[in-house]
């Protein structure tokens, strides 16, 4: 959604010359990385850790999404984490980060994710999931922004129960360093201009989609990345759209991945990332 | 006879060789791990899967969804199957809904039963409704080629029913039982892991496999894959004993 604007002048211009594709599951998205068809790729941070771990020649370059992730459900009587002790909470994929992050802020919260609570991966894509909570077949999930927008505008009894992202703020100090923007190393060395010019296009187009919600949320429209007006728009400042710099960040994207290899060193390839992860 | 059987093992022991060399060249092609890793690896993997603490429990969670499922499609494909066999009106009766059982794709089965059950049950249940047609149309099958002229005598000398039953009925479906029980064992632990796969209960290969694709672990995906061939393998073999088992105590 931070590219929005980005996605809209190329969509405008007579001759582009990129191309951007826009998939609903990061297991899409790495297909294409694993082919090596894409000169940027957008999916999670643990998996691009995956990916370079590996040995897939990409590189981080920004992070340009900070958490996007609620418990989002009808039951109106949760209000702290010790009530979720025995409730039975929808997650997609097991493995993936809505999983391992929630995991985590559930340790972290005196809570074990394998006895004291039901974690069920019934519904295993982020749009199943999202269906899924708007048909009211699950009471409580983990869904990721746009989709909890979505869903809040389809079902009226639906509302976001925690923001993970604050809830991790609180522990941690510094916000989910979620999303990683990578770059295929032979286009950084082949054509460093292109890297830049899409860097900082992709970076002011966040910036104006934070100053320009209106307009941004008629092109999520236009785009049909959401169908509904309202959603997009309240769906923007949930989203935590921030393009920053990979490199600025190196130690907090670090420590996140530190987490979660020490959860299980599988979930980022087995190994944490040296320094070259980072451009 | 005897040079005639291991001229038959010499060419499965070289179909194996074949389907290792395909693997490695493959390998070798790609060189890649996350395309196609090498066969020597995926052994490696496969016994250090095997050899890791979480194993037992894995491997038996499977195993036992898969031995639920057959165990009540069994004891339903006999039952019904017996009763259809006997009588044509019920045959007729319940064939239309075999036939649907059949075709629905398995995938279809799975999507809704990930809506009814809790994810320990699904597996289970994909499994029963995959196997029992099988079983089923396997032991009306047997019923009906029994010579009715066999019945027809034993009747005229007033046979008791169940001396029919076990003596006439019960050895003349056997083969049809163990050749419907050895087919639907054979799709039952596909099922049973597409199950686990999707439905990601806490103790599976299915799950296994699941996480291992989502850690770009190729390796441990081909491994799990070995390790249930191996399961299905070692059933089949079960089946084949316990049918000779049976014959011999016929004669």
């Amino acid at each position: 959604m931070g590219m929005i604007r980005l996605i809209d002048s190329i969509g405008n211009a007579a001759n582009p010359d990129i191309e951007i594709d826009i998939l609903n599951e990061p297991i899409q998205v790495r297909k294409m990385m694993l082919e090596g068809t894409a000169d940027f790729a957008i999916l999670p941070t643990t998996m691009a850790a995956i990916l370079y771990n590996k040995g897939l020649d990409y590189r981080l370059i920004a992070i340009p999404v900070w958490g996007t992730l609620y418990l989002f459900g009808k039951d109106t009587s949760i209000t702290c984490w010790e009530d979720l002790r025995n409730k039975k909470i929808n997650v997609m994929a097991r493995g993936m980060t809505p999983d391992v992050l929630f995991r985590y802020l559930l340790q972290q919260n005196g809570i074990d994710p394998d006895n004291d609570i039901t974690l069920d991966y019934r519904f295993p894509t982020h749009i199943d999931l999202a269906n899924a909570v708007a048909a009211g077949q699950a009471e409580l999930a983990i869904i990721s922004e746009p989709l909890v927008s979505l869903v809040a505008s389809k079902n009226k009894d639906v509302y976001p129960i925690f923001d993970l992202n604050q809830e991790w703020n609180k522990q941690q100090g510094t916000p989910i360093a979620q999303t990683a923007f990578l770059v295929k190393m032979s286009t950084l060395k082949e054509k460093p201009q292109l890297v830049e010019q899409v860097l900082s296009a992709y970076e002011k187009s966040t910036n104006w989609v934070n100053q320009n919600p209106d307009s941004a949320a008629a092109l999520i429209v236009k785009y049909n990345i959401l169908p509904d007006y309202n959603a997009a728009l309240q769906s923007i400042p949930r989203s935590n759209l921030h393009f920053e710099r990979a490199h600025k960040f190196q130690k907090q994207i670090e420590e996140y991945l530190n987490i979660f290899y020490n959860m299980n060193p599988e979930i980022i390839g087995g190994k944490l990332t040296d320094e070259f992860f980072f451009y | 006879m005897n040079s005639f059987f291991t001229k038959i093992q010499y060419i499965s022991f070289a179909s194996v060789i074949i389907l290792l060399g395909i693997w490695k060249i493959l390998a070798l092609y790609f060189d890649s791990d996350f395309i196609v890793p090498h066969p020597e690896d995926t052994f490696l993997t496969v016994a250090k899967l095997i050899g890791s603490t979480e194993f037992i429990m894995v491997a038996s969670s499977t195993i036992i969804r898969g031995i639920i499922g057959f165990a009540i499609s069994g004891i339903l494909g006999m039952g019904i199957g017996v009763l259809a066999g006997i009588n044509p009106r019920f045959n007729a009766f319940i064939t239309p809904f075999l036939v649907m059982v059949r075709s629905i794709p398995v995938i279809a089965l799975l999507l809704l039963a990930l809506i009814w059950f809790n994810p320990d049950v699904v597996p289970v249940f994909i499994a029963m409704l995959t196997m029992f047609p099988f079983i089923c149309t396997n032991v009306i099958d047997g019923i009906r080629s029994i010579d009715p002229g066999i019945i027809e005598m034993a009747k005229f000398y007033k046979v008791g029913k169940w001396r029919i039953i076990s003596e006439v009925y019960i050895p003349g479906i056997m083969p049809f039982i163990i050749s419907g029980a050895s087919s639907a064992m054979g799709i039952g632990w596909r099922a049973v892991i597409i199950g686990e796969v999707l439905s990601q209960p806490k103790y599976g290969i299915g799950t296994k496999m699941q996480s291992a694709q989502t850690f770009l672990n190729v390796d441990a995906v081909i491994a799990w894959t070995l390790i249930a061939v191996l399961l299905s393998y070692g059933f089949e073999k079960i089946i084949r004993w316990s049918e000779r088992k049976i014959v011999t105590w016929r004669v």
